[in-house]
């Protein structure tokens, strides 16, 4: 016999010993041991065995004593002498249990992480496709001041979308709801000119469905008046002081789309009210341009105090574009018999228990703050209707489809 | 419909999994001892990276599924608030239905308000299942219960898959509400729009002012005879208004105004007018014959009466909340008599009737100068009634005979004599300019009342408005209750541990060996 073959002879009782370790030994002890030893030598007296683990010698002894030992004496034949050599320099660090568990570890994150980037993107693809078309979202509430149903539809926020040619689908809905007033509150369209062309054609088709009213938002309120409308900047416009202030001259200010809008049939309110009968029962809407907290009683307070006082019979319904005023004027203590507003877009993203995610005004969370997002709240002991609006073209809406408001207000 | 069936098919897979595991450890169990066995449970690794992942990605598909299916069902609650609820009756005391909230006109009635697309009543109706919060039983009185709450479930059927649960059972409860306010509440809706008086003639705006009133009067008397204690904030009563308007009726209404037109016979086109009058006449005094012929019979019929027959023959009567009985004090003689009387009555209205058109077309002639004067001394006085009986002529509750019914007889002297009365004062001819005065002081009138009537009907609305306010408590209250968060994570949670426990079952029975 040749010294190859002795060498091939050798390897392959290597190798058997570790077969039948692998059968012998339970998984776990296979699992901790068998990576810590290597068969230096197999020779005619004794064999030769080196120890590499983290584990102490003697711990290695045991467990090998009814494992390893007679797989060795199986597969040599007798009861050799069996020698264990500790290399020192060899493998260190963790053992090969905890190196597995580790290894299961670094898998089941980066298997959880591709669930979740997964789970994302088919939220964000769903969410994507499902803001193309509209939900209607019904509130019922009472007034003693009606006799029958009136009904409300709201719409707020569109910045221009559309939802289907020339917002065909949205208009054939509101006529089958049959409302019997309609009230955009802002933000129709974006501060551009084309958007306001796009904002007179739906009025035209709105007011032919039901008595229609515009209240101006921040984005109409930019393109009309280049400012924003709070007190320090309509002040420096008009160069008044708290004590010359006078309501009615942001009224006298040139508004070519008011009146293109008027023309097509749909009624501007602009700190004013408008009366009409709806069935048998008076019914006053009152919009409100001026909608930050700083210029409101400034720049509204006698129009609005009108509304609010005369005749205290009729259906008041308040239309806002911005809810700020009903956050901070709290000891006010009665706003209308209904309240309607949009602006928050229903915090972009609404994230289950915790609710609206993120207002621009609001910061992240802005429920929990007490902000008002979205859904119905209590004004002074009137309902409060915030719209999350029907913007669907620039912003990616979570759990947030574009919404149709529909109120019902009944006697009881 | 699909995510049940996917749903359907995830437990289907892993139920086969679980089968097959534990048949498969079943079969293998003998080739293992005691000790084997015990050692393949106790060397398993039970974190599994693998089989974590699988578990919490089936369970999230699994999660999102039962959210899909699960948005199919709504259930709200349907709270009646008003006092009489608690005796199961509507808020106007009929009986209360808890089927009407499903019923087809509430059905149809949600369809409309919601124009929901592609579905029927039937359909949508199959999907909706009411019941009582409160169940009670029948073994004894203390189990009698009454519910005043009623839970509506709705769950989404293949037909109706498409529609927005939530928006179905809101639109329900609204409709039913809507429903429920215009069945059972109290509502008093007077026609907003204003006639155009100028197109009617004088005497029907009267009638239209008459209505109009009592209109409003039926309202506060109904709404009195609920709660007559009833004082809204400024201190009025349903009497108190009642008694305003009333007052207001009879002066302004039937003295002011309706004598003002009669006097001078104030009409817009006399020809058709007169015409339409008499007419009209004709068929009242057709009325009035038949009621005069009718109450003679009556009276003939007293006379008849014998005397033996009121001890025997008991007659059909009622008390005076309105129950028949037999009667044994009333006797025939004092039925005949009521009849007689309500016929006389009848007979005197009629004849009122008649003469106030004969005075009305009397009036139009002379003031018509192209038209022939009356002849009032020629044309014979509208006929009156023979007799009228007097409501103290009849002795009920005592036995008594045909002559002793005190039958009082009238001539019709003196109605004769208002006739004559009234035809002397159109001798007096009105000339043009005072004419056209006076129909501007009637026109003035009409619009004064008219306004004062709309004023009396706002405030009649405003105490009602109050007392519903006060009575009906909201009338119904509807919370609706959609998917809960936390029985969606507890679907989830009991999945994976499922499924892990199926996984970890399939993965032991690998290591059962096929042979001992």
């Amino acid at each position: 016999m040749d010294i190859i073959d002795t060498i091939e002879l050798e390897e392959k009782k290597r190798e058997r010993i570790k077969d039948l370790f692998k059968v012998l030994a339970t998984e776990e002890i296979y699992d901790i041991w068998a990576d810590t030893f290597d068969i230096e030598s197999i020779d005619k007296k004794e064999v030769v065995i080196s120890y590499h683990g983290t584990e102490s010698i003697k711990k290695f002894k045991k467990a090998c004593k009814s494992t390893l030992f007679p797989c060795i004496y199986s597969v040599t034949g007798e009861k050799k002498k069996i020698k264990i050599v500790i290399k020192k320099n060899g493998r260190k660090g963790l053992s090969p249990r905890v190196k597995k568990n580790l290894r299961a570890i670094k898998f089941f994150v980066l298997g959880m992480l591709f669930v979740c980037f997964a789970t994302a993107v088919i939220i964000v693809l769903y969410s994507y496709i499902i803001n193309r078309s509209f939900r209607e979202t019904f509130y019922s509430t009472s007034s003693i001041k009606v006799d029958s149903n009136v009904r409300v539809i709201q719409l707020s926020d569109m910045h221009g979308s559309s939802y289907g040619r020339n917002n065909e689908d949205l208009l054939k809905r509101i006529k089958a709801l049959e409302p019997d007033i309609i009230i955009c509150t802002g933000d129709m369209v974006d501060s551009t000119v084309e958007d306001l062309d796009y904002a007179v054609s739906l009025a035209t088709e709105l007011s032919g469905i039901a008595p229609s009213y515009y209240i101006y938002g921040n984005n109409e309120v930019e393109t009309i008046y280049d400012i924003p409308l709070n007190e320090k900047e309509l002040d420096e416009k008009f160069g008044f002081t708290k004590n010359n202030r006078d309501e009615t001259a942001l009224l006298m200010l040139e508004d070519n789309f008011e009146e293109a809008l008027e023309n097509a049939g749909m009624k501007v309110l602009k700190n004013e009210k408008d009366t009409i009968t709806v069935k048998t029962m008076t019914v006053d809407i009152y919009g409100v341009l001026t909608s930050n907290p700083s210029s409101f009683w400034s720049y509204s307070e006698k129009a609005f105090l009108d509304y609010i006082n005369n005749d205290p019979a009729n259906l008041k319904i308040t239309a806002i574009h911005e809810p700020f005023i009903f956050e901070e004027f709290t000891s006010h203590d009665y706003w209308g018999d209904l309240i309607v507003c949009g602006h928050t877009h229903g915090g972009i993203m609404r994230i289950p228990v915790l609710g609206p995610a993120y207002t621009h005004e609001g910061g992240i969370l802005p429920e929990r703050k007490g902000n008002f997002v979205y859904g119905r709240y209590d004004a002074a002991g009137s309902p409060l209707i915030v719209s999350s609006g029907l913007e669907n073209s620039t912003i990616m809406r979570i759990n947030n489809q574009p919404e149709l408001v529909v109120i019902d207000v009944n006697k009881f | 419909m699909f995510a049940d069936i996917f749903q359907k098919v995830i437990i289907l897979i892993f139920g086969i999994v679980f089968v097959s595991s534990a048949l498969r450890i079943l079969f293998r169990l003998k080739n293992v001892n005691r000790t084997e066995r015990t050692n393949i449970f106790k060397t398993m690794e039970y974190f599994n990276a693998w089989i974590i992942l699988v578990c919490f990605i089936s369970s999230m598909i699994y999660g999102v599924f039962n959210h899909v299916e699960l948005k199919k069902s709504v259930h709200a609650t349907v709270s009646l608030n008003y006092s009489e609820a608690s005796q199961a009756l509507n808020s106007n005391g009929t009986r209360y239905n808890m089927a009407e909230i499903i019923s087809d006109e509430v059905v149809d009635r949600a369809i409309k308000k919601g124009a929901l697309r592609d579905v029927t009543v039937k359909q949508l109706k199959n999907c909706l299942v009411v019941y009582p919060c409160v169940q009670g039983g029948v073994g004894d009185e203390s189990q009698y219960l009454i519910s005043t709450e009623f839970a509506v479930e709705y769950h989404a059927s293949k037909d109706t898959a498409h529609l927005d649960s939530e928006n179905v059972i809101k639109l329900i409860t609204s409709a039913y509400k809507e429903y429920y306010i215009e069945k059972y509440t109290d509502s008093f809706r007077p026609d907003p729009e204003k006639p155009d008086f100028s197109k009617m003639e004088y005497m029907d705006i009267v009638s239209y002012f008459e209505k109009e009133t009592q209109s409003i009067l039926n309202y506060l008397y109904g709404m009195m005879s609920k709660n007559s204690s009833f004082v809204t904030e400024n201190g009025s009563t349903f009497d108190s208004i009642a008694g305003k308007i009333y007052q207001f009726k009879e002066t302004q209404i039937n003295q002011n105004l309706r004598s003002l037109i009669l006097q001078n016979g104030i009409v817009r086109d006399s020809g058709k007018y007169i015409d339409r009058l008499s007419y009209h006449n004709k068929n009242v005094d057709f009325d009035r014959q038949k009621n005069d012929a009718s109450f003679k019979l009556c009276n003939d019929a007293v006379d008849m009466y014998s005397e033996e027959m009121t001890r025997i023959v008991l007659v059909p009567t009622w008390d005076k909340s309105g129950k028949y009985y037999m009667g044994r004090t009333k006797v025939g003689i004092d039925e005949l008599s009521v009849m007689a009387m309500n016929f006389s009555n009848y007979v005197a209205s009629n004849e009122k009737e008649i003469m106030d058109n004969e005075l009305m077309i009397n009036k139009i002639l002379s003031n018509d100068p192209d038209r022939p004067q009356p002849l009032t001394e020629d044309k014979p006085a509208a006929p009156v009634a023979d007799a009228v009986i007097t409501a103290d002529t009849i002795t009920s509750a005592t036995i008594g005979t045909a002559t002793d019914a005190d039958i009082d007889l009238t001539s019709s002297e003196n109605t004769t004599q208002i006739l004559s009365a009234d035809a002397a004062s159109t001798a007096k001819v009105i000339t043009p300019a005072e004419r056209s005065e006076i129909y501007a002081s009637a026109d003035q009138l009409i619009d004064t009342i008219y306004d004062s009537i709309k004023a009396f009907e706002k405030e009649a609305i405003t105490v009602g408005r109050e007392y519903s306010r006060y009575k009906m408590n909201q009338c119904i209250a509807v919370s609706i209750y959609g998917v809960s968060l936390m029985s969606e994570i507890k679907t989830f949670v009991l999945f994976a541990a499922f499924a892990y426990i199926v996984l970890m079952l399939n993965r032991i029975s690998k290591r059962f060996p096929q042979k001992a």
